[in-house]
């Protein structure tokens, strides 16, 4: 451990970058942005939710996609025990967008009724799936009770969401055999131990692999018990803004700093150039909820977000100096500055945004997602 | 004093002298002389030196009375007078003839001596001095301090001439006389003393051996005793001097040692004791310089280190930036790469085995060493005649340098709260309870420490800690320890050594990760030889060591659970031994041991019999708690320049890492002892009195070894899998060379080669595969040259084959934790370019009355401008393109002063 905190330090202090950028998309290989998985906002599945799958690549030209799906948690890159996306893929709901920006594809899937229990079922002992270190949380009784009573319970609760609160209190102590168990403190950690990921794996011109995954939980089916049964919705973007600041700086607060002028980038846009500027992107969310998260500790944690930028340089490739690109602090922040080249009149670059949150100690908590996509030209400023 | 020589010439009317004369009558009785007076020689006769005979006819009368002198032949008118006079005082006994004393006339010569003249030189200390050792206030004994004078009338009032003095002088005890050069030696004080010397300037000369020759004419001699301090120069002072006391305990036959002098001359090493052993070979390379010691191709948790018989809580600040024990109080670094005997166990690899040396008993020494990284403090001295103290202090201060300028670069953003720091302290008392025994304490302790902040980092959880911007690290330990040696009637032997230790410390990683630990640890070690014979010694001890150990730690994974969890263990080892040795002729040396190892963390039954291999044929896990093993080797002196060596032993330890692989959810409680069987045969050639070389061939075969399946299974889905399994299975062969080249006149180094292959069994493959530290060659050279003038250079090359590596062989963009996850091909089917690297190190002394002080430049890896050494592979984001990572050229300058 404490070389896993000296190298920190060491890679912190001295500014070790790999040696080509994340942030840079280059022009002869797919990048593979981000997907979205959204159930009516929610960047989340319960059994039988039908959910909005849509996935946003950069780079390369497109030629073909190749989609599996694997339940296992584990990536395996033999691509083993994989379902046929067509079992769980709605009919006719595959789509795939080919614009001048960025490339997609979308389609709709319905998560299996028994995907959960094809995952969690069948354990003697509901022990077997909680961690050592966890088990002093739960009763004796409990441990001992099958993974399928456990899931039973659940089922009959998100299938009945008119029986109500007491219902679920009542079978709650009969399962736990704990007359005293707080349902409150009990069910969010059941249902952390009963997700499972479904994981999608795409192949994009037969060598670009990605995948991503999306938590399928009873939490959406449940939310009738209360706030503190929590979910996660996506984010939701606002717009990309371009700054013209005065000089050349470093860093940029558009909430305390001077600027000349800002452009709101909303598809193809011109950028006016004049070197005694610099420029800088930020990119805001819509206001709204913030979600919440409970730890196997029960504690609740507001969610985090993180602002992610990649840029594509349509007329150049490589890194040399001469390169568009993003230059960003130590972490991904909602404001970024753009390096521009010496000449860069007639440049035509991509830029993506993707903000994405995240909250530390809920296990399987499902990651919101969302993008904003816009190109631009560099001109000539009159 | 005076010689008077007495002639007597009987007359030859009366008497005649038995020797000239013999005429009638016969002469019955010849007069002999009864008082003697000397003859009171003036100044003025003595100055002038005259020696000869007076001759002289006395008439005696009948009484024995000289009554009249008649001088015959004479030297100086004043001077013949005197002894004229003093004749006159004469008696002797009467002349008989016949019966009846009868008045006669002898001859008489008076002999004036030089004693005679000098006899007012006396004997008077004039002149007395001490001699010191310039720079370190050592008393120098046994130099001859010698003395001329080039004007020989500068003393105007000596009573006799000048050449005859220094000659009368020269008789003197304790001085003497030669060729015109009075001299005389210090004692062991380095004290001297001259008696009468003329008044006067002199020349003085201070001729020694190891010492250059002092020469002084800036000394003037009077009546007074002058008393004066001389400080001459060494011819080196590279060499150490280290008092040691009682026997050398422990005579491996595998053994390799490296004494303080050695250590101190090694480039690039800074005299860290510690990082000297990596020059051993058989000692793995470790990455970016650090301090990680694998032996012969294992890991470094599969050796073990001691300080004078106790496990060393840690060995390096940081890991590797310096050794936390002070490489001034060392006397000497034993190192035992394999087949080492029953003294020592929990380890299936090597041991390294620090001695630490007594306190200076004779004089107070002390020396402060500033350089880019630390300043430390050492002094040692005697208390009194049987017992000394030795101490030490290091802080560095290169962290609070680096804050200081980090505070002020904006770029960098990371305001350091705490800037990284180390300290260590030592502090060591012997007492001599007897010439027999010996009694020493230590105290000893460092820490470890840094805080960073981070404020654009918030990718931690207030529920690791509300901290979530901070980077910090604290590791510290003290501990205290006894030992007692003791000699009875030159056949009992006795070593006991004891120590308790406590250590603590936490850490915090961002928000994401967090530890805190604390452990105690008690030691308790003894060991009794009794030589039964000069043939037969039987040696028999116990070793006990129990650590209490408590640790909190918690992460998430990247699924998003804690890991929380508490490691509260009790560990240790309680083994008794017991050895053999035997001599059945001078020339070999056989030893057999046998041990017995019980370590309570473990859980599984331990082997009936000592394992030689992972016997497969029948169940032999059916044994005590205690682990047997049964260790052999044997030394044969072919002649005085040639000897060979073999070993053959059964070993084992507590499956490592210690806490970690026998954890219930990381590990498994139910491991075995990890074992291993090492066979090891040498041979020893004592090319001349400087230098000798070493060759050994080994085969150490390992199992039960705990695997580390990897990060995968500790983030698999549903619960926390295990991430060390047992059943693995590890094989180490190769040859060794250490060519050593002690120092000469001028001239010092070594050459140390290993050949060698470290594989681990792949269950995957069905196949030995590399090992992460198999180096197959690995050279290093080290030379160390003096120069005039306290001038010295030295130098170190290290050529190693470049470590394993697992390749990518395709990725995944996990779009969700947003990286790329690599997909990796066969483990460790590459390896990176060789190693090469060149140290260089310059050091001059400049040595003043009292002090000395030492600067010098290291320079780490100059090879570095033509040849980018590898050390690691790393690859881009996206796991498309990859380099490697090299340690650039690190230049470290210090001062030393020595006092």
């Amino acid at each position: 451990m404490k070389w896993l905190v000296l190298l920190t330090v060491l890679l912190i202090q001295c500014g070790y970058e790999f040696p080509t950028g994340y942030e840079t998309i280059d022009n002869d290989k797919v990048r593979p942005v981000v997907m979205i998985f959204n159930n009516h906002q929610l960047a989340e599945g319960s059994p039988l939710d039908t959910i909005d799958l849509r996935a946003y690549f950069g780079g390369e030209k497109i030629n073909s996609i190749r989609w599996s799906i694997l339940s296992r948690s584990r990536f395996d890159a033999e691509y083993n025990d994989t379902i046929p996306i067509e079992q769980i893929m709605l009919t006719e709901s595959y789509k795939e967008y080919f614009g001048t920006g960025t490339d997609s594809a979308s389609m709709l899937i319905m998560v299996p009724d028994s995907l959960i229990r094809h995952e969690l079922g069948g354990l003697q002992n509901v022990g077997a799936l909680i961690p050592s270190f966890m088990k002093s949380y739960f009763s004796a009784d409990f441990l001992k009770k099958s993974s399928d009573d456990v899931l039973d319970m659940l089922d009959y609760l998100s299938n009945q969401p008119s029986s109500g609160l007491l219902v679920a209190d009542s079978l709650v102590r009969t399962l736990s055999g704990d007359a005293k168990i707080d349902i409150k403190e009990f069910m969010p950690r059941i249902l952390q131990i009963f997700s499972v990921p479904l994981n999608i794996y795409v192949v994009v011109n037969e060598k670009f692999k990605a995948k991503s995954a999306v938590t399928i939980r009873y939490n959406n089916r449940l939310r009738y018990l209360g706030s503190y049964i929590p979910v996660n919705r996506n984010p939701q973007i606002q717009y990309i803004r371009l700054y013209r600041i005065n000089g050349d700086r470093a860093t940029f607060d558009p909430r305390v700093d001077p600027y000349v002028d800002y452009y709101d980038l909303t598809g193809f846009d011109s950028i006016a150039f004049n070197k005694k500027y610099s420029y800088f992107l930020e990119v805001t969310r819509k206001a709204g909820l913030v979600d919440t998260s409970i730890s196997l500790q029960g504690l609740r944690d507001e969610e985090h977000f993180t602002c992610e930028w990649l840029l594509q340089d349509i007329n150049n490739q490589g890194t040399d100096s001469d390169f568009l690109r993003i230059v960003r602090n130590l972490s991904a922040v909602s404001v970024v500055k753009i390096k521009i080249p010496s000449n860069p009149v007639g440049r035509v670059f991509t830029v993506w945004s993707i903000v994405y949150d995240y909250s530390l100690g809920e296990r399987l908590r499902p990651v919101g997602f969302a993008t904003r996509c816009a190109s631009a030209i560099i001109v000539n400023q009159p | 004093m005076c010689r008077v020589v007495l002639v007597l010439v009987i007359s030859c009317l009366v008497v005649k002298s038995s020797e000239v004369i013999n005429c009638q009558p016969q002469l019955q009785q010849e007069p002999v002389l009864i008082k003697f007076v000397k003859a009171q020689l003036p100044l003025s006769v003595t100055r002038l030196g005259i020696t000869g005979t007076v001759t002289m006819n006395l008439l005696l009368d009948e009484r024995g009375y000289v009554d009249s002198v008649e001088l015959i032949n004479g030297l100086h008118p004043a001077l013949d007078s005197q002894v004229v006079k003093a004749a006159f005082q004469f008696k002797f006994t009467p002349a008989i003839i016949a019966g009846v004393p009868v008045s006669v006339m002898i001859v008489y010569q008076y002999k004036v001596t030089a004693d005679d003249i000098c006899y007012t030189v006396t004997d008077t200390v004039n002149f007395t001095g001490m001699v010191f050792e310039r720079g370190t206030k050592r008393p120098v004994s046994d130099v001859e301090i010698l003395v001329n004078y080039q004007d020989s009338l500068s003393d105007t009032t000596l009573p006799v001439p000048f050449g005859l003095y220094l000659k009368k002088i020269g008789e003197f005890s304790g001085q003497q006389y030669l060729n015109g050069v009075l001299s005389t030696w210090t004692d062991s004080f380095g004290h001297f003393s001259f008696k009468s010397l003329p008044e006067g300037p002199l020349v003085l000369r201070i001729i020694g051996a190891g010492y250059e020759p002092f020469s002084s004419d800036q000394i003037f001699i009077s009546k007074q005793n002058r008393k004066m301090v001389f400080r001459i120069n060494k011819s080196s002072y590279d060499e150490n001097e280290i008092v040691v006391y009682g026997r050398e305990k422990n005579q491996e036959i595998s053994k390799r040692s490296l004494s303080s002098k050695q250590i101190n001359s090694v480039a690039g090493l800074n005299g860290d004791a510690m990082k000297v052993v990596q020059i051993f070979p058989g000692v793995s390379r470790p990455l970016f310089g650090g301090g990680s010691i694998g032996i012969r191709g294992a890991p470094s948790w599969d050796s073990r280190f001691f300080l004078d018989g106790i496990p060393v809580p840690q060995l390096y600040h940081f890991g590797g930036l310096k050794s936390v024990y002070n490489s001034e109080a060392l006397h000497s670094i034993d190192m035992f790469p394999g087949g080492f005997g029953v003294s020592y166990g929990n380890s299936i690899a090597g041991v390294i085995a620090l001695n630490s040396r007594n306190a200076e008993r004779e004089k107070f020494t002390s020396y402060v060493d500033i350089n880019l990284m630390d300043i430390s403090a050492f002094a040692e001295g005697p208390v009194n005649s049987r017992t000394g103290i030795l101490t030490s202090v290091r802080r560095s201060y290169m962290g609070d340098l680096l804050g200081l300028a980090v505070k002020k670069i904006d770029a960098i953003e990371i305001p350091v709260m705490v800037a990284p720091y180390y300290y260590d302290y030592l502090v060591r008392a012997d007492i001599d309870l007897s010439p027999y025994q010996k009694l020493f304490f230590t105290l000893f302790g460092s820490k470890d420490a840094l805080e960073l902040v981070v404020p654009s980092v918030n990718a931690g959880s207030t529920e690791v800690d509300a901290m979530i911007d901070r980077v910090s690290n604290t590791d510290a330990f003290n501990m205290v320890m006894a030992g007692h040696d003791a000699i009875v009637e030159n056949r009992w032997e006795n070593s006991f050594r004891t120590a308790l230790i406590q250590g603590l410390g936490n850490g915090l990683l961002l928000g994401v990760l967090k530890w805190e630990y604390k452990y105690y640890e008690l030691m308790i070690r003894d060991e009794l030889s009794y030589s039964i014979s000069d043939q037969l010694k039987i040696t028999g001890g116990f070793e006990l060591w129990m650590k209490k150990f408590r640790q909190n730690t918690i992460f998430p994974t990247a699924e998003r659970i804690f890991f929380r969890d508490t490691i509260d263990m009790t560990s240790g080892i309680a083994s008794p031994h017991l050895q053999l040795e035997y001599r059945p002729i001078p020339s070999l040396t056989v030893k057999s041991g046998f041990r017995y190892d019980y370590y309570p963390e473990i859980k599984k039954k331990a082997s009936l019999l000592p394992e030689f291999w992972n016997y497969q044929f029948f169940d032999n896990r059916i044994g005590f708690r205690a682990e047997p093993s049964i260790r052999l080797s044997a030394k044969f002196q072919i002649n005085k320049k040639h000897a060979l060596t073999a070993a053959l032993g059964t070993y084992n330890q507590t499956p490592q890492p210690l806490g970690y692989a026998t954890h219930d959810t990381l590990g498994n409680s139910d491991f075995p002892v990890t074992k291993a069987r090492q066979v090891m045969m040498g041979y020893n050639w004592k090319i001349n009195e400087i230098i000798s070389a070493d060759l050994q061939v080994y085969h150490n075969q390992q199992w039960d070894l705990p695997v580390f399946t990897g990060l995968d299974q500790l983030l698999s889905l549903n619960s926390l899998s295990p991430v060390f399994k047992n059943g693995g299975k590890g094989k180490m062969y190769g040859l060794e060379l250490f060519i050593q080249h002690d120092q000469g006149r001028n001239i010092s180094g070594w050459i140390s080669y290993s050949l060698s292959k470290s594989k681990r069994y792949s269950t995957k493959d069905k196949r030995y595969i590399p090992y992460d530290n198999d180096q197959t060659h690995n050279l290093q050279c080290v030379v160390n040259y003096r120069f005039k003038k306290h001038w010295q250079a030295g130098s170190r090359l290290r050529f190693v084959s470049g470590n394993p590596y697992t390749p990518v062989v395709d990725r995944v963009s996990d779009l969700t934790n947003r990286f790329f996850i690599p997909v990796y091909g066969e483990k460790n089917s590459l390896r990176n370019n060789p190693f090469c690297q060149i140290d260089l190190r310059v050091e001059k002394k400049f040595v003043f009355d009292k002090w000395i002080l030492t600067g010098y430049l290291d320079l780490i890896n100059a090879l570095w401008l033509v040849y980018k050494s590898p050390e690691i592979t790393v690859y881009n984001y996206d796991y498309t393109k990859k380099t490697t990572l090299s340690v650039p050229v690190i230049p470290s300058l210090g001062l030393k002063a020595d006092f």
